[in-house]
Formats: structure tokens, sequence, C-alpha cells
């Protein structure tokens, strides 16, 4: 159905990040936490790919990393050839022109002192796409893009709405012309009926300039709707993948299920199919051995106490690592 | 696609501070005051009746009359013109001084606070020790090293207040680097000096210029002890402090030659007290009208 190019646009493989975090008086104590713990997956050219996982799993991270925001640990992060991960500084300005990032909290990450035009005319100039004069009207066919009027060129961004601020926001990763944008959690800070405005805006951009997506979201039905292909991350590992219908109507995964059963469902009147144990996911800082769901998990054996589950193909497009999953 | 029509426009933020500032009492009588001794330090040659350090031994420790607002000094000399001089260099030490505590400690604040690390460390632990001197022990450590110049008293002065705005101003900095736009700006590819000094520097300005006001009090109030001490500008040059001084060895005989100039510094003070409380509160969103 979504068929994967043969080299997909974004490679990441195995990667790796710790915070370590010392705590304690007098004796501090070093706790690690390893937000990343060997995440691999791919994303083609013009596809959309959600990362889906409770907080804490190290969706976000997976960004951050693959964006240099901060370094890795290990692994590598491959993007249309290039090795983003060992890139120069030079090398790595050309990368950032094709690979943006949409932030969660749109009024927390637009400089407040900045009128929209310097806004958005400021990455344009300073990666020499425009200047002077040309700046203005590149600015305003951005923001037409992104459906706001030229009115909110001179306007700063306490001026705007949520959902506004969330379009400015977007305008301002198009600036450089990406194949790819990470958003992370780009509609979670605002309201239903927005949320519904900007994913069809995004819908819109991905077809018009044949955007590829990592969609990070904890948001089911959100994911449902924007992804073609979904990756479910628990405590720095990815527990599944696969298209999204698929998985949807058929997960493989205990904790996938959970996430099923947990997000609302369309129908009411459906049956649970499990029982899940309560509570939070287990503290990061000390993962459970094995296979890092299994305290959660009402169908765990022996072996999911010990053995760690690896990734592996159980369909034509879908992996799982789960000992029990067929 | 819808497009969302943006609200009414609204004041802008920087025109809304202002706004709150005018309505501020304290900081527009504040800023007359400031404004004034600005005014007649820098048109004391015009303003001043006499040559501040002309004697007239005829005259000594007269009376303020009509003729002698202020009254003469020992010297015979008018103390009017001695005030009006005095606050030229009062004032001239402890603006420049504090521009460069300023500067330096802005500079150094918002470097150390952005990159974090090992330099970081180094510069919270000279801040720290630096910090730990009475601000009057170290001009007076310094200026007693260096010897009392006009330069020298700069530097004493300037050194004083580093620390302060590093702390300050690194602080600030850190709190940004909370905030996504930092990392948007870094995601854009922009260079780390662009992020500093275009995106994080304005965002904290109000905060540093409030504090800057207070401290311009301050650098005033050490330069003019440390003349009261001898440790300023040499005589016959009238500095504050200086005057006040010469005033003391003779409180009996005429108490107005310490009266007036001690006026003249504690004007200065409140106003700029007043300036900085004004600001502080114009540029709190939380504070109400």
């Amino acid at each position: 159905m979504n068929a994967i190019p043969a080299t997909p646009l974004l490679d990441i493989r195995d990667l790796r990040k710790s915070f370590t975090s010392r705590r304690g008086w007098p004796i501090a104590r070093t706790s690690v936490v390893k937000a990343l713990d060997g995440v691999s997956f791919t994303v083609g050219a013009g596809e959309v790919v959600g990362v889906v996982g409770e907080s804490g799993c190290g969706k976000s991270t997976v960004a951050r990393v693959a964006l240099r925001l901060q370094e890795a640990d290990g692994g590598s992060v491959n993007f249309d050839g290039a090795d983003v991960l060992e890139a120069s500084k030079i090398d790595m300005r050309a990368i950032r022109r094709r690979m943006q990032m949409v932030f969660q909290d749109p009024s927390s990450s637009l400089d407040g002192r900045q009128r929209i035009v310097d806004a958005l005319g400021e990455p344009l100039r300073v990666h020499g796409l425009a200047s002077g004069a040309a700046v203005r009207p590149m600015v305003a066919r951005l923001l037409d893009e992104v459906g706001l009027p030229n009115s909110a060129l001179d306007r700063y961004p306490h001026e705007f709405s949520g959902g506004q601020r969330q379009r400015i926001g977007i305008a301002r990763a198009l600036a450089l012309g990406p194949d790819l944008i990470f958003a992370d959690e780009p509609v979670s800070a605002l309201d239903v009926s927005v949320q519904a405005q900007i994913l069809k805006l995004l819908e819109t951009l991905r077809a018009e300039r044949h955007l590829a997506f990592v969609f990070i979201s904890h948001d089911l039905g959100v994911v449902r709707y924007f992804c073609r292909r979904v990756v479910v991350m628990y405590l720095g590992r990815v527990v599944e993948t696969g298209p999204v219908p698929e998985i949807f109507v058929d997960p493989r995964h205990p904790y996938t299920r959970l996430l099923k059963v947990s997000s609302p469902e369309p129908d009411p009147t459906r049956a649970v199919a499990m029982t899940f144990q309560e509570g939070e996911p287990p503290s990061p800082v000390d993962p459970p051995k094995g296979c890092h769901f299994h305290p959660r998990c009402p169908l765990a054996i022996d072996r999911c106490r010990v053995e760690s589950p690896v990734l592996r193909d159980v369909a034509p497009g879908r992996s799982v690592a789960c000992h029990l999953a067929t | 696609m819808t497009a969302a029509a943006p609200p009414a426009p609204q004041p802008r933020r920087r025109l809304s501070v202002l706004g709150k500032a005018l309505r501020n009492v304290g900081l527009v009588l504040g800023a007359v005051i400031v404004v004034a001794m600005i005014a007649a330090a820098l048109g004391a040659p015009w303003i001043a009746p006499y040559d501040p350090d002309a004697q007239d031994v005829l005259l000594v420790l007269g009376t303020p009359d009509s003729v002698h607002w202020f009254g003469t000094d020992a010297f015979g000399r008018d103390v009017l013109s001695r005030v009006l001089w005095g606050a030229r260099v009062s004032l001239y030490v402890g603006f420049v001084a504090t521009a460069a505590g300023v500067v330096i400690g802005t500079v150094i604040g918002v470097i150390s606070g952005y990159y974090g690390g090992i330099v970081d460390r180094l510069v919270v632990a000279a801040t720290d020790v630096l910090l730990s001197f009475p601000q009057l022990i170290m001009g007076l450590l310094l200026v007693a090293v260096l010897g009392a110049s006009l330069t020298n008293l700069i530097i004493a002065i300037a050194v004083t207040a580093v620390p302060a705005f590093i702390r300050m101003a690194r602080g600030s900095t850190l709190a940004m680097r909370e905030r996504d736009f930092v990392d948007a700006c870094r995601s854009l590819g922009f260079s780390d000096f662009r992020i500093m000094f275009v995106h994080v520097l304005p965002n904290i300005l109000d905060e540093l210029v409030v504090m800057a006001s207070l401290w311009l009090a301050s650098a005033i109030r050490t330069e003019s002890t440390l003349a009261f001490i001898g440790l300023s500008v040499p005589p016959p040059t009238a500095t504050w402090g200086g005057i006040v001084r010469e005033g003391f060895d003779n409180l009996l005989d005429g108490p107005w030659l310490a009266l007036f100039p001690s006026l003249a510094i504690l004007a200065v003070m409140i106003g700029l007290n007043m300036i900085g409380d004004g600001l502080r509160d114009a540029s709190d969103p939380r504070a109400p009208q």
C-alpha cells in the first residue's frame, strides 16, 4: 500500500542518548536516564511517520537529537545520503535548510520581541535566500501559504491566538524550503477545533510541497488522521512499527493495544479486549529488566522478565518487539 | 484553507511599558530630579556664578546670602559653584563606571549562561568571590592599589559592578534557554552570536535596565564615599564627596559647607531609586496598573 522508496529520506539507526543527573547530598548519586535506547526507523520522501508513546518515552528526544539540538551518544542519522551526526558546521547549515522543526508551544518558540516579518525574514536573510526589499514579499507569501493575511506582517506574536501563532511557527519552518519537518506535538497545546484546522493545513502543505513529516504525538486520534506509518515507543525503545490502518485495526504489541484502548473509541459499545495493570509507566531512571513493559503486561511470561525482545518483522512493513507476538 | 483573521490591533508591548511608566508618578518625579541634576552638571560652566577654584581670602566661611547662595568655604570659594562642578565629576564617574560594568558584566553573563559547562562554573565561582567583598571595600582596595585618579576610580567602581551584572545576565539567559525559541533559532541554523545578542539579549534587557538604574545610584554613592576618605580625584578638583569632606573640617563654623553637597547626593540617590522602582513596576506585567 504505502511503498517505501528504496533509499529513505531519513534513516535513523540504533540511536542512543542518555541523560545523567547527579543529585543528593552529601554523597551525590549519579542516575542515568536512557531516553533513546537503540531507536531505529526510516522516513521516505513525502512520507508521514507518526511517533507515539507516553510522555517521557523519548519521542521528543528523537527529533532533538536528529536535528543536533542535542548530541547523540551513539547510532547514526542519515539524511538523504548525508551523515547528520558527523556533519561539520558548514554541512550542518545546508542540512538544516532541508530539515526543520515545528514546536509544541508556539508562544514559547517565537521571540516575543520580533515582529512577524522579522521572525520569518531572519532565516531567509541568514541563509542568503533573500535580502533587503525582497524579504517582505517572500514572508507575505509564506504567511499566505499558512492562511494568514498580509496585515500580520508588522504584528508581534502576542497579538495572535494560539492557533495563529502555530501557523506562524509552521511558516517559519517552511521558510527555508525543507523536505522534512519534525513536528513535536504541534497541536497538543491547541483547542480541539483549532487542532483540526492546523492538521488540515499540515495535510495541504504535505501534498503541495511533497513534505515528509516525523509527527510526534501522544494522541492516537491525531496520528490516525495524519500519518501513514507509525512508530510506537516505550521507555526509549521502539516496540512496534507499521502502516497506520493495520496497527490500529490489529495491534500486535500489548503496549500498542493499551494505547488503543486508552484512547477514546468511536464505538463505545465495543468491548475492551484486554485488562491492563493500572498505574504509571515505570521510571525511566531504573527501567525493568528484560522487556521494559512486562510489569504492566497481562501476557507477560518468565522469558519477558529476563530477555529483552528485539524488533522483528511479523508481516510486510510491520515489526514488533515482543516475544509473544506473531 | 481557512483564513484566520487576526484580532483587532492592540497597543504593542513596548508602548504599553512606556505608557505604564508615564503613569507612574514616582518614576516621572525621579526622572525630573535626575535630568535636572544632569542638566546642572552639563551646564555648570555657564550656570555656575563663580570659578569653583577661585579663592577669596576676604570671604572665608561666608554664610549663605544673596551673593553666595550656598555660602563660601574655608578658602573663600563659592560652594554653589563647587557643587555644580562637583556634579560633573560625580555623575561622570557614576555613569561611565556603571555603563562599563553593565556592558562587560552582561556580555560575560550571557555567554557564560548560554554555553554553560566548565567556563560557566569558573565564571560563577569567580563572581561569587567578587560579590562576597562589600562594594566599598573592593573600591577602596582597588583605588589604594591603582592610585587615586579619575580613570582608576572608574575602573574600581566598574569592577564592583561587573560581578553583579554577570550574575543577573547569566540567570536571565538560563531562563531564556529554557524557552523553545532558542532551540528554534538553532534549528534554523543561526549562529550562537546571533542567538545570544539578537534574541536573548533584547529579551533580558528590561531587567538589566532596572538594575542599572539602581546600580548607578550605588556607583555615585561609592564615588562620594571614596572622595570623602580622600581616595578620589585629587584636590582642588571639586567632587561631591570631596566637598562634604572639606565641609566636615569646619562643621561647627559653617555647617552649610557639608549640607549642600550632601543634599545633592541625597537628591540623586532618591531620584535614581525612584526611577529604578518605577521601571521595575512598569516592566512587570503582573503588577497592577
